[in-house]
């Protein structure tokens, strides 16, 4: 991931997990290791885990390891996680085929169907025993997950939480952006006065969550702490956010109240810039209500991993909690010509800049807003 | 932390909103029937099940709303709308920013899904239909709710097998703890289609006989269970409300293995008990532990509403009355009165996943 956003790569490219007629126009990211051996490596090379499944369960070792947690210490812990599209690649083919009266004797599809196969995958490979719970929000799931996982710390029910979301590539969602008219042939263009819609991705990421207290006294190595999280709900239409932004500035401020901050207290925003044309404008007027005359660095990283959804949210938690770490700040890809109006500084390049608190914002239909706020150190 | 529930609305094969609900309980009378499914191939099957009954919408919702809701949305705004109804609030005497909505499913809206693939095995990938793809996600019935309601509170879906409506509950108050919301309305529904009937089939899973017309069985080692769907809303406020509570929920939490809340002080535990003897050795064993660690009975109301993903809210539906009413509903098994029970003062609600989750909560008399 970091080498992808140091360099500007985009994960961008053609379709290849399907056949489909709509492939030669749209583009989508697929992720780009070799998923099977991958898990096969871990042991489940026989498990009934769906590819939403077992990208969860790759990030999740990724993370277990990078923490340097005694796996007996996870026995207590809960987990959260966001998702949508769940285990929608196989369970669509499973109805596909039998809609077109083919005989079918594997069954696993049904099972792995459900957002919680990746939990119960989880909890099995790790021996989860805390609160466990899928949050499926559309593309705002994952910050919600990792925002409750949060809440779960802060009021002293735990003190580990694996948070995160996962989703794969899935014709449902693939199709239904599609038929929405908001996905891009080119790729997505995040806050370009000519943009032309998103691009649906695929992919996981998780945190792992710990009271200070906890992550002290075993001589973690803290990267940042969570110390706001925002809610809010538009109901104002079934996927357009609302014009002026409301919901999104209410959820962006609940955050920063939460935290003890405000907006000028932000260094780095990385939005949720879907490049569509209704999100990118609603954001951009929260933004610019939000912080006035103060001006945050902001990107959004759709370009590099497409729109991935209900893992959005978490694999642009990592992204903030990188850039409050190495002070590296990644480009918003795809941008040429700004919002005509806008006075946002949006990143044309990568930008070396200290950064004490990030924000993170994901948005998802209903009008459903969630904002995380990431702080290098505590201020309250 | 403890927290008051005012409101409740439900739709179910018992009936639609709480005065049919309690009428059923009362008089032992089980949702049960035979109805036809459609099958992918275009037969028909007959087998027994306790579909929700259709509810009075336009008693809540006008004609506008309702020609954008599907069979299950429609169930879970009418059953959201019951809640707050029946806890004598006026969606205009409350804060939107401070109304929350809460909502567990587990297969979420199913229906319009399969009518979103069929639209393009049908007409092709370019001709998808957008309408029935913008109401597939899971997150439809919160989010159809708060449209209804204008609630811009917190809004969240959880979605975890049996335990989605406890997952919810467990966030519901969590959220509540936080201060994140003056009053969440905090609910599940799921619905039995046509092809949920079908494919949970080829499991093995479902009884197709007309002898189960009477319902289920749950004390009976069976082959098969019977399925239903229903749609239950609550209305959660801090204890500090001025509404008269029907009951208190002092914790909700989930989980995976052994329980972690182990404690005498119940009168009843409810349970999900389907009587299907293939209901995975983790849930028999969970009720075992149960009643090796409570001194009370063990007891489920599912021959009354039936066994689905989220039929546990109204599991919660039935011990909330039972705590308000200070009274005790018989359990059925095929349509007769099987267990009877004093009325409760503390209830303890369990629910487990066959894949190892379990969600609970403790109940109290107001």
């Amino acid at each position: 991931m970091q080498r992808a956003l140091d360099k500007g790569q985009s994960g961008v490219g053609r379709l290849t997990l399907w056949k489909s007629p709509l492939a030669k126009t749209y583009p989508v990211a697929e992720y780009n290791g070799d998923l099977e051996a991958e898990i096969a490596a871990d042991g489940w090379a026989n498990e009934r885990l769906s590819r939403s499944d077992k990208l969860a369960v790759l990030a999740t070792l990724d993370a277990i390891a990078d923490s340097g947690l005694d796996p007996n210490a996870l026995r207590s812990a809960g987990c959260y996680f966001g998702q949508s599209v769940c285990g929608t690649f196989g369970s669509e083919t499973y109805y596909v085929a039998s809609r077109a009266g083919k005989p079918l004797n594997d069954h696993s599809a049904l099972s792995t169907h459900q957002s919680a196969s990746s939990l119960d995958a989880l909890g099995r490979r790790f021996g989860l025993s805390g609160p466990i719970s899928s949050f499926m929000t559309a593309c705002s799931s994952s910050a919600n997950a990792i925002g409750l996982a949060a809440l779960e710390i802060e009021t002293g029910h735990q003190s580990i939480m694996l948070a995160g979301g996962t989703d794969s590539l899935s014709q449902i969602a693939y199709n239904g952006f599609c038929s929405l008219q908001v996905v891009s042939p080119d790729g997505p263009r995040p806050f370009d006065e000519n943009r032309s819609g998103m691009c649906v991705g695929e992919g996981a990421a998780v945190l792992i969550l710990e009271s200070e207290s906890h992550a002290r006294q075993r001589g973690a190595t803290i990267y940042a702490f969570v110390s706001g999280y925002g809610h809010s709900c538009d109901a104002h239409h079934l996927t357009a956010p609302h014009p002026e932004g409301h919901g999104a500035i209410r959820a962006m401020q609940e955050a920063l109240t939460h935290a003890g901050l405000t907006g000028g207290d932000i260094d780095y925003v990385n939005a949720h810039g879907t490049a569509t044309r209704d999100n990118d404008a609603t954001e951009s007027i929260a933004l610019s209500k939000l912080f006035g005359d103060h001006r945050p660095s902001i990107s959004s990283t759709k370009r590099y991993f497409g729109h991935t959804l209900g893992a959005a949210g978490a694999i642009e938690a990592v992204i903030c909690i990188d850039a409050m770490m190495r002070g590296v700040l990644p480009a918003n890809l795809g941008l040429e010509t700004p919002i005509a109006g806008s006075d946002l500084d949006i990143l044309r390049e990568s930008q070396t800049r200290e950064v004490r608190h990030a924000l993170s914002n994901s948005f998802g239909f209903g009008g459903n807003n969630a904002a995380l706020v990431f702080s290098r150190e505590m201020s309250v | 932390m403890s927290v008051a529930i005012t409101g409740i609305g439900c739709v179910s094969a018992l009936g639609d909103g709480v005065a049919a609900t309690l009428d059923a309980l009362r008089n032992a009378r089980h949702g049960c029937a035979i109805h036809e499914f459609e099958r992918l191939d275009g037969t028909t099957v007959s087998a027994p099940a306790y579909l929700a009954v259709k509810p009075d919408a336009t008693k809540y919702l006008d004609k506008r709303k309702l020609r954008r809701m599907d069979r299950l949305v429609k169930m879970a705004a009418v059953s959201a709308r019951q809640a707050l109804d029946h806890a004598g609030i006026e969606t205009d005497s409350i804060s939107p920013e401070r109304l929350g909505v809460v909502t567990g499913t587990a297969l979420g809206a199913l229906n319009i899904t399969q009518q979103f693939i069929d639209s393009w095995l049908t007409n092709g990938e370019e001709h998808a239909s957008p309408l029935k793809f913008m109401n597939s996600v899971h997150g439809i019935m919160a989010s159809q709710v708060a449209l209804d309601l204008g609630a811009t509170g917190v809004n969240l879906t959880t979605s975890h097998r049996e335990i989605s409506f406890e997952a919810a509950l467990a966030s519901a108050v969590s959220l509540l703890e936080s201060g994140r919301a003056d009053i969440i309305l905090v609910g599940a529904a799921d619905e039995l289609t046509s092809l949920a009937h079908e494919f949970v089939s080829r499991l093995g899973v479902l009884s197709h006989s007309e002898d189960d017309a009477g319902g289920c069985q749950p004390w009976e080692a069976r082959a098969t269970i019977v399925p239903g769907d229903a749609s239950a809303f609550f209305v959660l406020e801090p204890t500090s409300t001025q509404r008269k509570p029907l009951a208190i929920l002092d914790w909700a939490q989930t989980g995976r293995g052994e329980p972690t809340h182990v404690s005498a002080d119940y009168d009843l535990v409810t349970t999900i008990r389907e009587g299907w003897v293939r209901s995975h050795d983790f849930r028999n064993n969970h009720e075992a532990v149960l009643q090796s660690q409570y001194n009370a009975p063990v007891v489920s109301h599912n021959g009354s509403f039936g066994v689905g993903f989220t039929t546990s809210a109204m599991q919660f539906a039935v011990n909330v009355l039972m705590l308000a009413g200070r009274e005790a509903f018989p359990c059925l098994s095929a349509g007769e009165m099987v267990r009877t029970f004093d009325a409760p003062a503390r209830i303890l609600h369990e629910n487990a996943s066959p894949s190892c989750a379990w969600g609970a909560c403790a109940l109290r008399q107001a």
